[in-house]
């Protein structure tokens, strides 16, 4: 089982169960297990032997789904988690534990990630510090000045899609005595393994392109052995587990996520092309492009060099007004929040994942209010680009 | 919705449902996978995130199915507002950081708590700068001498222990808090809201594992946060950070079981005060903790704080012949599922020693009075007589295979 295809098809389900073997793990709705010796339960619990004993402990849909996520990730051991957010508290948790209560982070974040930096783990003593990940020196002077127990990154940054050096980054972050957790949602084991490029630690918001059908809300971190026991305990405690009907839907999703994703970086370019070529738009944002700065990091650890379903851009002499005419003006393509899905979907920074940092913040980060961000979908090309084409007359 | 006017059983079955979608209104409300929702102009996005207008954005940040559920719970609670989470623990966790924010990260808890509520407070809290101390809640005069000493943010408790059934005076607690200015978290998974409604005794945050009575039936983990007004804020702000969300499809489940859960509750309940009575007339049979009983420490309390002839449905036991008996006795239950829940339709055993609080030093446990031969029976809405039956069969079978082993 050595290609992505073949994996996500295979990794996971056809567990034994009685005399029959399922096609697919079946939805164990089951909050609790027991045998017919309590001493079975009782060796389960001391981990002597492998078993179920209570749902939050484990469950076998959630199993199946996390032995598919670690196989493509090439990783020793996944935990699906209720959403991204609580997969990413997961890692940090696992990432800081015994270390030092520091965080060096990449300045361009999902703004729910810098929320969760200061609202939780700030109270708890944990301090952030921020760098732009694509600038190497910077970022190696501040981690060697700060000494964090961890440095977080995202595999391509939200909303401006610029893409971190990720196997440099690690050896910086190594060389400092720092883990490295990636936030992989929007490259997917189908664009990039972090934890082949020297990460530690990899989690998704399996809500994105994993699963892919907008019909699940859900994460999954990604670890090796040495985290095992942290990562099984935490979860144990916190209880921040996926239900297993979504356990089962998202596995159902992963089974064609290289599929998607090969359509859906497909269409991105050709989005990417036929936006820069219309006068009306002022810039596109996509790491395809031989005029975005991380072209040749794509090129060299992207698998294929594919760069991604996302594309962001500015509309020309646009102001808040008339990005909202634009929106209103798409047939097709969704005006929502989320990305990775089947369907193409807009989504407008400005208002959504951006909206709680200050306008100066926003302005420092490059996010303008002119700038949309696309996740282009798996319908015909030709569609997309007719639809995201014909809204600009509304401008 | 909080329709006051009406009694609990006709609240369980009516709330949180009904609302209109389009031209027709669903009995119960369907079941939303949908992760995102969008609006025809995107004005209406941009209201909605600024609570200007109601309305849905995205899954984390709230689901109607899951509000369904809200609204339920909070209506048979008395609160002001709920959120589902994924587990009783996510529930729990929430609390706690939301009753800290802005205030000292010092907690006082009660010695005798939910095992992996105490890895909670040691493993994952302390090291992240929270004091925790412990006390005896049902100690009302240390307990008060400790706050004073200790001046902790909050505290936490729960309705009846885990699993020894001790039943704190909840509404005097409460008072003593509000005058010292802590805040109360209560966790009452034990009672759930027919035995007795925390908020309306004092208490600022209520968390239950919906996991056991409120879902009831085996097949959905879950949990739930209830509070006043002044914590909506901080919880939302939190809860759509961490996103600890519960799944559309196990709320549906829940809402679902709690249609049931007073009639399943009393049921459950009239069931334990008789094999409570039973079980403490039995050989083998060393002492049993059951709220109900006249002769347990709490029982006037209990009187007082629940409706009148309903005690819970747990019972605490102790077997002579120590972790082999009670393992033999486990292991002969043909009706009793010997399985790590509690308050489900089916009656369930558990051996605390090596489930429950099995992370606990064995010195601790014992301190707390869980000993190797103690078993906790969740009683459920079989007939009781079979359920009696069940226990004496095993006593019995166990007593002679105990005598057989080799001491």
């Amino acid at each position: 089982m050595s290609h992505i295809e073949t994996q996500a098809v295979h990794a996971g389900d056809r567990k034994k169960l009685g005399d029959y073997i399922p096609v697919t793990t079946p939805i164990f709705g089951a909050t609790t297990f027991y045998y017919e010796k309590l001493g079975q339960l009782e060796r389960v619990f001391a981990r002597e032997v492998e078993g179920q004993g209570y749902t939050r402990y484990g469950n076998p849909t959630a199993a199946a789904f996390e032995e598919q996520v670690a196989a493509l990730e090439g990783g020793d051991i996944a935990v699906s988690t209720a959403s991204g957010m609580a997969a990413l508290e997961l890692a940090l948790m696992i990432a800081l534990t015994d270390r030092r209560r520091k965080v060096v982070a990449a300045d361009v974040l999902f703004g729910q990630t810098y929320l969760l930096l200061q609202h939780v783990f700030e109270p708890a003593g944990v301090e952030a510090r921020f760098v732009d990940p694509c600038n190497l020196a910077a970022f190696e002077a501040l981690v060697a000045e700060e000494k964090p127990g961890c440095v977080l990154i995202e595999a391509v940054s939200n909303p401006l899609l610029r893409v971190p050096q990720v196997d440099r980054i690690a050896e910086i972050a190594h060389a400092h005595g720092a883990l490295l957790i990636v936030d992989s949602t929007f490259t997917t084991p189908a664009l990039l393994r972090p934890l082949e490029l020297g990460a530690d630690i990899v989690f998704h918001s399996a809500t994105k392109y994993l699963a892919g059908h907008a019909d699940v809300l859900g994460g999954v971190t990604v670890a090796r052995e040495e985290h095992r026991e942290l990562l099984t305990a935490l979860v144990r405690t916190l209880g921040p587990n996926l239900g297993p009907f979504e356990c089962y839907l998202a596995m159902r999703g992963v089974k064609t996520l290289p599929l998607r994703m090969r359509r859906q970086c497909d269409n991105a370019r050709l989005v990417a092309e036929a936006l820069g070529a219309d006068k009306r738009v002022e810039h596109v944002h996509y790491p395809g492009l031989i005029s975005h700065p991380d072209r040749e990091t794509v090129r060299r650890i992207f698998v294929d060099g594919r760069a991604g379903a996302m594309v962001s851009f500015e509309i020309r002499d646009a102001g808040r007004e008339e990005v909202f005419r634009y929106i209103n003006a798409l047939e097709m393509v969704l005006r929502t929040l989320s990305l990775g899905d089947v369907h193409s979907l807009v989504s407008y920074p400005t208002i959504s994942s951006h909206r709680n940092l200050s306008p100066k913040h926003r302005a420092r980060l490059g996010i303008g209010d002119n700038l949309l961000r696309l996740s282009v979908g798996i319908e015909a090309a030709d569609d997309i680009i007719g639809d995201l084409l014909q809204a600009l007359d509304a401008v | 919705m909080r329709r006051k006017t009406s009694r609990i059983e006709t609240l369980a079955v009516h709330s949180g449902d009904r609302k209109k979608l389009g031209d027709y209104v669903p009995v119960t409300t369907p079941i939303y996978a949908a992760s995102s929702f969008f609006y025809e102009r995107i004005e209406d996005l941009d209201s909605v995130f600024d609570d200007a207008k109601p309305g849905q954005t995205y899954s984390r940040f709230g689901n109607p199915t899951c509000e369904a559920l809200e609204d339920l719970s909070a209506t048979l609670e008395g609160a002001d507002f709920a959120v589902a989470t994924s587990s009783g623990m996510a529930a729990l966790r929430l609390a706690l950081l939301v009753a800290m924010v802005d205030r000292r990260r010092r907690i006082l808890a009660s010695r005798d708590l939910y095992g992996q509520t105490l890895s909670l407070l040691l493993n994952v809290l302390e090291p992240q700068g929270v004091e925790v101390f412990f006390g005896d809640p049902c100690d009302i005069e240390s307990w008060e001498s400790l706050i004073v000493e200790h001046q902790p943010s909050c505290v936490l408790f729960e309705t009846i222990s885990n699993p020894m059934l001790r039943v704190p005076s909840t509404d005097r607690l409460c008072e003593l808090h509000r005058r010292n200015n802590v805040v109360t978290v209560v966790d009452s998974t034990f009672t759930t809201p027919v035995l007795m409604r925390p908020l309306d005794l004092g208490a600022d945050i209520v968390i239950h594992s919906a996991t056991k009575f409120l879902a009831g039936h085996g097949d959905a983990l879950g949990g739930l946060l209830l509070a006043a007004e002044p914590f909506r804020q901080a919880v939302t702000l939190l809860n759509r950070t961490i996103g600890p969300n519960l799944g559309p499809f196990e709320a549906y489940i829940t809402m679902r079981g709690m249609k049931t859960l007073v009639l399943r509750m009393e049921e459950q309940c009239a069931n334990a005060r008789r094999v409570a009575a039973r079980l403490s007339q039995l050989e083998g049979v060393t002492r049993v903790h059951f709220p109900g009983d006249p002769a347990h420490p709490d029982h006037a309390t209990a009187a007082r704080l629940f409706p009148e002839g309903l005690f819970g449905s747990l019972i605490s036991f102790d077997l002579e012949g120590g972790k082999e008996r009670a393992f033999a006795f486990a292991d002969t239950l043909k009706l009793a599922l010997p399985a790590t829940s509690l308050g489900d339709v089916h009656t369930m055993i558990l051996h605390p020693a090596t489930s429950s609080h099995r992370d606990l030093a064995p010195k601790r446990r014992h301190r707390l009075g869980i000993g190797d031969g103690l078993l906790r029976l969740s009683v459920g809405i079989e007939h009781v007589e079979d359920i009696v039956a069940d226990l004496e069969q095993a006593l019995v079978l166990s007593a002679s295979a105990a005598e057989k082993a080799p001491s």
